[in-house]
């Protein structure tokens, strides 16, 4: 004989497989939406694909694999629009997953640089996992304050009020500095035959705070 | 296959269990929390930013209330702080669980929508056991 279910443990098995079904909607690891087929990485990232298809017996043109990326990225953009509706109540309990699972690895890995500059005289207090530049590096790295730089895009406003948290401390531990330059360099995930991890690397934001004048 | 769903989740875990869930993320919490506070975090991340916070783009959001919340003799973000820390205390010793998990989850979510940066994948993590521990029946 069958046993018989009761009704809220037919309702807790309903709300779990509503939750783990926009759960592993949102894990699953879609690739981002193509939108630059021209810079450079995707240029060469088309180049090596072609070669290595090339290489498996499949001819393809540029053309032909921007079309197939293009076609296999729309599921993310369906993925956006399913999860939309859903989006105040993640947004209450703080369960919206913001990210794939190892979806894309980071080929442009962030340092960030912090100089006291005293008149003419600029000095490198701080540089993320640099031992001989270590100022306050605990809190550099704290992952809370690392999430603030190291996803960032843009000068957001988050990003200035940290650079002011910064310079704010730097004054305090250099009473002699006028200034402060907090400097956020993309570097390269380098080939392993590589040593200098500062081939390629680019400025994204340099941000310089002066000491307000004490009344 | 649905009846073979239902029964999956129709089961009782051990308090044994329960109580190790609860112990492990109390105990990750509270010295999070205590890292916070050590590294002079409290304001950057709890405060809205007429008050010295970092912010972010979500301020305005409909969803964040804490802005709102006004508790007497304490600046704002001091009080959410030492109210996680009390009920992260709770939690670890057991007493009021259901509630400190409760008060847990919703002030970490209100954390990430003060400041989306500084919210990682561990503390989205964090915040789905926390959700789970305010739901069980009994500990």
């Amino acid at each position: 004989m069958t046993p018989s279910r009761s009704a809220s443990a037919k309702t807790r098995a309903l709300m779990l497989g509503v939750v783990l079904c926009v759960h592993g909607l949102m894990a699953l690891p879609l690739p981002r939406p193509v939108m630059r087929q021209n810079s450079p990485d995707s240029l060469r990232e088309l180049s090596n694909w072609r070669n290595r298809l090339d290489d498996a017996g499949v001819r393809v043109t540029n053309d032909q694999l921007v079309a197939w990326v293009r076609m296999w990225s729309q599921p993310t953009l369906w993925r956006r629009d399913l999860l939309t509706p859903l989006r105040p109540l993640h947004d209450f309990m703080g369960v919206g997953q913001g990210w794939g699972f190892f979806a894309v690895p980071v080929t442009h890995p962030r340092r960030l640089e912090v100089y006291a500059i005293d008149g003419e005289q600029e000095v490198l207090i701080y540089r993320r996992l640099d031992p001989a530049h270590d100022w306050r590096a605990a809190w550099f790295s704290d992952r809370h304050v690392r999430g603030v730089y190291d996803s960032i895009r843009g000068r957001k406003p988050t990003y200035r009020r940290f650079v002011g948290s910064v310079a704010d401390m730097a004054f305090k531990d250099f009473p002699d500095a006028d200034k402060v330059r907090v400097q956020l360099v993309r570097t390269q995930t380098p080939d392993p035959r590589q040593e200098d991890v500062y081939t390629d690397a680019k400025v994204l934001m340099d941000m310089t705070v002066t000491r307000p004048e004490t009344p | 296959m649905m009846h073979l769903w239902i029964d999956l989740w129709d089961r009782k875990e051990h308090p044994r269990t329960l109580s190790i869930l609860r112990i492990t993320v109390a105990l990750v919490l509270l010295v999070d929390l205590m890292d916070i506070g050590r590294h002079g975090l409290v304001i950057p991340l709890m405060a809205d930013t007429a008050s010295g916070g970092w912010g972010g783009s979500s301020n305005g959001s409909l969803a964040l209330w804490i802005d709102h919340v006004r508790l007497p003799f304490v600046e704002p973000a001091v009080g959410v702080y030492t109210l996680r820390v009390f009920a992260a205390l709770g939690l670890l010793l057991g007493a009021g669980s259901r509630v400190n998990a409760l008060i847990l989850a919703l002030c970490s979510a209100q954390a990430a929508l003060l400041v989306p940066y500084a919210d990682r994948g561990i503390d989205m993590l964090l915040r789905n056991p926390s959700s789970m521990v305010a739901c069980v029946p009994l500990l």
